[in-house]
Parts: C-alpha cells; structure tokens; sequence
C-alpha cells in the first residue's frame, strides 16, 4: 500500500529449529513404539507429599528432591481418565485445518499426579473405537491411548492421542 | 524489612488501545503515553525539569516475535530521550506490565533511584490472528502442550471446565462478567471495544447484554468470543518517585503500599492437586479460616496458586487484614471472564468457590440482560475492572499491567472524569486500590496494592 503517512510493506521470516529433547528423548522415541513412558522419583520421604511422584510430562529431574530420575516406567497399559476438556474451535496457525478439535488432560490412575496431567487431544468420532458425542463427554470417564505413525525424525508430543475407552 | 523509604506514583499516560493502530510505530505510541504523562498530570514543576531528574528507566514489552525488534527497550529509552540513564527490560508473558511497576517500585525502594520511568507497549497487529494466537502459545511448553493444538484460550477453557466441576459455577455468572466488563468500556474512551474509539471496529465495540455473551460464537468450550479478549495496540507509562521527591512534583501522589508476585508450573498440565495444599504453601489470608482449605484440592486447574501467593505478599506488606473491607477499586487480569471469578477467589474477595456468588452479589436486570448499574458494587463494596479491564479494553499485552496500574491511580485521585472525559466510572470516594497482572495460565502474577498519599 502507497501511503505517503503510513507505509505497510511485507517482511517474511521463516525459521527452522534443529530441536534436541535432551533427557526425555525416551518418551518421544516411546511414542514411535506405540509407548507412553513417564519417570518417577521415588525418594517420598524428601518430598513434601510424602508420596512417589510420577512424572508425566517426562522430567529428567525431579524439582522437589532435585535428584536426577532415572526411572521410566511404561505406563501404555494403565488406565487413564479425563481430568478436563475443551472443544476448540479456533486455533493457532498451524492447527486451524483442524478445528474443532478436543484438548485434553489426562490423569494417570494409581499414581500421585500432581505433576502429571498430559495436554493431548481425544478423539471421539474414530473407527472402529468407542464413539460418542460431543455431549457426552465427562470429566473422569476412561479414555486410553492410541498413537499415529510418524517418522521418528519428525515426532512430536502429537504422536499420541485418546479415545474413549467407555461408553459413557 | 527492609528500609524506610517509600515509593509513591505521580503520573500516568495511555494510547487507546486498538486492534491496529497502522498509524504509528512502537516507540511513537510509547511516546503518545509518555506525553500524556508528563504534560497532563498537573506536575508542580515543568514537566520537563521532572524528566530531567528521572534516573533510571523500566521497559515493558512481551514478544520479540510480535515486535520483531529485539532489544527495544533500547529504542523505546532513546526514543523518550532518555539516555544514558540506567535502563532494564522486563518480560512475564501477560504479567510483563505488572511486574515492569514492581521493578520500578524495587529500583526507587533500594535507592538505586529516585524517579523512574516504566514505559509499556505491544504492537500485536502486525501478524494475522491465527499467527499472534500462535506467537502467544509459545509462551506456553513448546515440547508437551503446544504440539498437540493447545494455544492459550483452550487452555483457559480447559481450566474453566474443571472449574465449574469442582465448584458449580455456571457460565450465565462468567457471562455476567464479560457484560459488566464491555459496558463499562463504553465509557472509556482508552479502551479497544469503546464505540467512540476512532479504531473501533463496529463488531468488536459497543455495549452488550448476557444474551449476547452467551450466544456469541464458540471459540473453545466454554468460552465463548464474548468471555475473551482480543489482541491489541497499545502503549502506557507511570511514573514512580520516592515519595518525599513525590509530594514535591505532585499534590495527589498516590503511594504504593504493598508489592507482591507470585509463580506456578510452566505447564497447566503440572498443577499440583494435593488435598490441602493451599496450607501446605502458607497461602491463607488472615480472615480465612484453616478448616475452609483443609480438604480441598489445590491449586488444581480451577485457582491461580501464583495470583494468591502475589496477593498475600502484597497484603502483609500493606497491612491488609481484609481485602473486602478495605480494598474500593480494582483492576485486574480478566483475560476470559471465568479467570476474572477464579481471580476474586485468590484475591480474597469471595471464597474459594464462591466466585460466581460475588458476581451474583450485584443487581441485574434479568428481562434487559445488564446490570442495574455501570460498574456495579460487588458485595456493595469493591468496583472490580471500572476501566473495562481486558475484556472491555483488550490486551496490547506490555502495556496492560501498566495501563491497569494507571486506571486504579486516576481513580485513587478521583481524575477519571478528567481523562475519560466523563465521571460515570468514577468510584466515590477511593481509599485503596488494587491492581492484579497475570500471566500464561498463572505462571506469574503481580499484585500491587496504592492508596492515597496525600
Ligand atoms: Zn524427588
């Protein structure tokens, strides 16, 4: 636009990022296996719940005893309840083409889980899994896992997702 | 603690907030508030001998990638002629303008300085809204939450769920905020949604009724566009002294009582939930009683454990037993409308849980759809947002905590119909106000509590 008070002219900017994981690769290298892998730290009396925590987000460290974790625990099999939901029907860029869509936390039953409620999504229209309708969606129903092939250089914490694991 | 001296503010400036003010670059918008600052604050002394004494200089600004500047707090000092006066930027995603007053308050308590410049802005037009709502879900984990689609609304959505499941509250009361909040924009002429903004967009200005709110469109259950503010342009500065310097420069220096900031997890996903864990962090207010607390869940997804741990600071620093009883005028972060209800309850307005009953506390016009008055007496005390808060003025987001701060010292020296250019946000008779700047899910909040200095 030719605006002699006010000029707007364009100015792109494209990056790429060589992203490393660090410490918690095992958990991205478990989503190519069809695996969801999170870590605990088990020195209960220097924390002050007392209790095991697990982690999940992975952490390599854990922030109350400040011990390095070197414990993964495979955690595919347990179960796995909805702590809270949205349906989003705006996004960001990148996820636009997929609205609406369920965001999700997720509580791992059986464990402390306060620091361990995963953002994923849900997916409640999937062949072949259990179906429901948006309304039907409950804090607390079972959901479990299910993952997508995606080359491993390109993995991302998306590899993972829910499905209803109950009719509600 | 500490020493004796005390922090007072003695100015402060605005631009209008708008969706995109084309018009003018970050540093001419910064300088817009800065003028209004200096030259219209009635000042005791040349505003110009005032900046020639300032001494140190606080920068306040988000996102490198909105600006597309780095280092423009070296910009927006040399632009101010402000140079080479010690200078420091500040950055706490959507507390960044809170915080930037207490680095501020901190610079002249310490004695590093006597008169400082906080000077705020964000330019957030310059992207698309799909690109800023990404630019902003950056600020949240880019390894574990962004990934799977989550960006900052649906994160509040997702919290705002688990709220009304632990507490019954509806979305009629988080609607009723967001009707309280864009009416009383109507009368501010700084904010974005004001009908009389010479930037006003005809679809995101004027007033509102709770059938508007709650039939507006979906935008991540169960917030809907209505209970969420938007994106803006906008630049604000204050202007802090110590306060014998204070009552020098002004007649109404308004004295800053108490600073405080609190922080959570980096990831809403790692709130802890432990039974009782508000005691566990020592974070009951002194009219609260323990056996209130001692079973419930917490922080969880439905409380702001950083807004609490901000607010107790504050108070215990400004001696405030009561915050209902003694605070008249607030401004704080309602970036949707149920975190506004989530914040009264870390504040210590209501109960935890009680939010919705404390927005229920002021009479509605249920056949009309809008309260019985503009900025309503919550518990027929405190005025909570009068500016309009986010949701009337939206969020140019390095400028909010400051032009906040700024709202609450107009009212604090009863000047609102002055700059506002008419008197129906002016609360009666203010003693002591409060303003509250949060960040990303609650990562970072500061409180900052003023009163009448003179
Ligand atoms: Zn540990």
């Amino acid at each position: 636009m030719a605006d002699n008070n006010n000029l707007i002219v364009d100015l792109p900017y494209h990056i790429n990022y060589r992203h490393s994981y660090g410490k918690v690769s095992p958990y991205f290298v478990g989503l190519k296996n069809k695996k969801i892998l999170g870590t605990i730290c088990r020195n209960k009396e220097k924390h002050r719940s007392k209790t095991e925590l697990l982690f999940l987000p992975p952490r390599a460290d854990c922030p109350e005893c400040m011990a390095e974790i070197k414990e993964w625990v495979d955690l595919t099999d347990n179960e796995f309840r909805l702590y809270t939901y949205t349906i989003a029907y705006f996004a960001s860029e990148s996820f636009l083409n997929q609205v609406p869509y369920i965001l999700i936390n997720v509580e791992v039953v059986g464990y402390d889980t306060s620091y361990s409620k995963l953002t994923s999504t849900l997916v409640i229209n999937e062949q072949g899994e259990i179906n429901i309708k948006p309304e039907e969606i409950r804090i607390g129903m079972k959901i479990k896992p299910k993952f997508r092939d995606v080359p491993l250089e390109s993995i991302t914490a998306n590899s993972v997702y829910f499905v209803p694991a109950e009719k509600p | 603690m500490g020493n004796d001296r005390k922090v007072a503010m003695i100015a402060g400036g605005l631009t209008t907030f708008a969706k995109a003010r084309r018009d003018a670059t970050q540093e001419e918008l910064v300088m817009e508030a800065a003028r209004m600052a200096f030259f219209n604050n009635d000042l005791l002394i040349d505003p110009l001998d005032v900046k020639r004494m300032v001494d140190g200089v606080v920068v306040s600004y988000f996102s490198d990638h909105f600006e597309r500047q780095l280092l423009f707090g070296a910009t927006i000092r040399d632009y101010l002629g402000l140079n080479p006066n010690q200078g420091v930027r500040i950055e706490g995603g959507g507390a960044t303008g809170g915080l930037a007053i207490k680095a501020g308050y901190e610079m002249v308590k310490s004695g590093d300085a006597d008169l400082v410049v906080v000077a705020g802005f964000e330019k957030m037009s310059e992207v698309s809204t799909a690109k800023g709502n990404e630019f902003i879900a950056l600020a949240s984990d880019t390894d574990f939450d962004f990934p799977v689609g989550g960006y900052y609304t649906a994160y509040y959505a997702a919290m705002a769920t688990r709220y009304i499941h632990e507490f019954g509250i509806t979305e009629k009361q988080m609607a009723k905020v967001g009707v309280k909040n864009r009416n009383n924009a109507q009368y501010n002429p700084f904010a974005q949604t004001n009908a009389k903004n010479p930037y006003a967009t005809k679809s995101t200005s004027g007033f509102v009724t709770l059938k508007d709110v709650l039939n507006s469109e979906k935008i991540a259950y169960p917030l809907k566009r209505l209970d969420c503010c938007l994106m803006s342009d906008g630049a604000a500065v204050a202007i802090l002294a110590e306060e014998s310097l204070a009552r020098k420069l002004s007649k109404k220096p308004v004295t800053i009582r108490g600073v405080g900031s609190g922080t959570d997890t980096m990831r809403l996903a790692d709130r802890p939930t432990w039974k009782g864990g508000l005691l566990m962090d020592d974070l009951l207010l002194p009219h609260e009683k323990p056996e209130w607390y001692e079973n419930m869940v917490y922080p969880g997804f439905h409380s702001f454990r950083a807004g609490r741990k901000a607010a107790k600071m504050a108070y215990q620093m400004a001696g405030i037993r009561n915050p209902l009883e003694e605070i008249n005028v607030v401004e704080l972060h309602d970036a949707y409308t149920s975190s506004e209800l989530q914040t009264y309850e870390d504040l210590g307005f209501a109960r935890y849980g009680e939010g919705g009953k404390l927005i229920d506390s002021a009479p509605f016009d249920e056949e009309k759809g809008i309260f019985k008055e503009v900025n309503p007496a919550l518990a027929g005390r405190v005025h909570i947002n009068p500016s309009g808060g986010l949701i009337g003025c939206m969020h140019a987001v390095g400028a909010t905590g400051i032009a906040q701060t700024v709202s609450v010292f107009w009212q604090l020296q009863e000047k609102i119909p002055k700059f506002y250019g008419n008197p129906v946000l002016q609360v009666k008779n203010p003693r002591m106000g409060l303003v509250h700047s949060h960040a990303g899910t609650g990562t970072d909040v500061a409180v900052i509590v003023m009163d009448r200095g003179w």
